[in-house]
């Protein structure tokens, strides 16, 4: 029989465990919301080192609950707020068949453009969960996990981003 | 009916194209969700922010440590060290006053004009140690090693008569009775009864033999000036613990003259002598002092 694993965050291996599995998420987390990728790992490292310390009263179940409560309480009042700058991917499947004409080639780029502007315009809650939803392909319950609120107020959130990114792309025309 | 999020859920997957594309703008919408799943994660380093994280955790886990333990030994260190200061004895002697400190153990210290002394009351128990600038007689009570420290060297006595005197640069420690051992930079002496050492400016300058039995500048006399024969007779009860009765006695003079503190006989023959009356022992405490029938 497998050893059972030990419930015990204390635990070198398990506290790594941990690390391994939220601290990505923890990380994008903060950086769609300031836009600062320093202060994004500064926030991992401040909750992480939270939760070693308090280690004996987590359980690995709870960890995760844990260090989202935590990063949502930090202040880092010291790092400045900046936009958030997201790069596409390089190989992506095209879209529909054969497309890529010159004059199609130019309309996505631009749209691209419009699209990467109108997500920094976006209001700090609707951004987050937007991109945990698009970049890190979040659901929407685990979204509402990560900011403490409801599946609903989390569908209300996509909505009114899609909403506001509609009417901003447009807008740039 | 339609639903509230409709919008939400499409991008979710839940719902398909066909129950949206009625909505203004879909095609946007469209595009937006196509374009925004091309996203990169954004850039994290993983494993260097771990490394980093574990090095501040350590080091961190490691200070909160440090401090607590900081914490508790700084207390205790804090009330050792008051109650070591609230139980700290601060003599000091002006000039022209000699001053008699008891220690706990009944050890007696005269100390001369001019002079400070300091033990501690509460770890006298533990430590027989004094301090002394200036002069001072000591008889000490048998026990723990008794150690006189000045700012010139140390003396040690298990229980004696000695004098020690520390000033400017000259330490004198004359021995009348047991022995003591002075310390005095990395030299060690010991001194019985009736010897002497002293030294000047870090080196030694005398060893030698004293003959009397106390150093002449402890008093052992009382100097009465002018004051009544009850009020003599009340010092002297003091001095010798006795109990004396002049209630028989008419004469009511006042009484001028030194009577000695350290010889019982000579003092009562004085005072006999003195105001022409007689003595009566009732027993070794108790005397009674009578008119003289002769006069």
């Amino acid at each position: 029989m497998e050893k059972p694993l030990i419930d015990n965050v204390c635990e070198e291996k398990v506290y790594e465990k941990v690390y391994t599995t939220y601290s990505e998420l923890i990380n994008n987390y903060f950086y769609y919301k300031f836009g600062n990728q320093e202060m994004a790992e500064e926030s991992v490292q401040e909750a992480f080192i939270k939760l070693w310390e308090n280690c004996k009263k987590v359980p690995f179940t709870k960890a995760k609950s844990f260090l989202f409560t935590v990063a949502n309480n930090l202040s880092l009042n010291r790092y400045k707020h900046r936009q958030v700058v997201l790069k596409y991917a390089s190989t992506v499947p095209q879209r529909t068949e054969n497309l890529e004409t010159p004059d199609y080639k130019m309309e996505e780029e631009e749209f691209k453009k419009k699209l990467e502007k109108a997500i920094q315009n976006l209001s700090e809650k609707q951004r987050t969960a937007f991109l945990l939803h698009r970049i890190d392909e979040k659901s929407y319950k685990e979204i509402a996990e990560i900011l403490g609120i409801s599946v609903k107020a989390v569908e209300k959130r996509m909505q009114k981003a899609l909403e506001s990114l509609r009417e901003k792309i447009e807008a740039f025309n | 009916m339609k639903k509230k999020y409709k919008l939400a859920d499409w991008l979710d997957n839940k719902e398909n194209d066909e129950s949206v594309q009625h909505i203004d703008g879909f095609d946007t919408f469209q595009k937006i969700k196509y374009y925004s799943a091309q996203f990169e994660k954004p850039d994290f380093r993983k494993d260097e922010v771990f490394q980093e994280l574990k090095h501040k955790r350590g080091s961190k886990k490691k200070k909160r440590f440090n401090w607590s333990i900081a914490a508790s030994i700084l207390l205790i260190i804090g009330i050792a060290s008051v109650a070591f200061l609230l139980s700290i004895k601060d003599y000091t002697s002006q000039i022209n006053t000699q001053e008699t400190v008891l220690l706990p153990d009944n050890s007696k210290v005269i100390l001369a004009e001019n002079s400070k002394f300091q033990f501690n009351n509460w770890f006298w128990d533990f430590d027989r140690t004094t301090q002394l600038n200036g002069q001072a007689y000591f008889e000490v009570a048998k026990g723990e090693t008794f150690t006189v420290k000045t700012q010139l060297g140390k003396v040690q006595v298990i229980g004696t008569r000695f004098d020690v005197l520390s000033r400017d640069s000259l330490l004198k420690v004359i021995c009348y009775e047991g022995s003591v051992k002075v310390k005095f930079k990395q030299e060690e002496v010991i001194l019985n009864k009736g010897q002497m050492i002293s030294y000047q400016n870090g080196l030694k300058v005398e060893q030698s033999n004293v003959y009397n039995d106390r150093p002449e500048w402890v008093s052992n006399a009382h100097q009465f000036k002018n004051v009544s024969l009850s009020e003599v007779m009340q010092q002297l009860e003091k001095d010798y613990q006795i109990e004396v009765d002049i209630s028989k006695v008419t004469e009511d003079k006042n009484f001028t003259g030194t009577l000695p503190s350290d010889s019982l006989s000579l003092a009562l023959d004085i005072l006999s002598k003195t105001y022409q009356i007689n003595f009566k022992v009732i027993n070794e405490n108790k005397f009674i002092f009578v008119d003289d029938e002769q006069r």
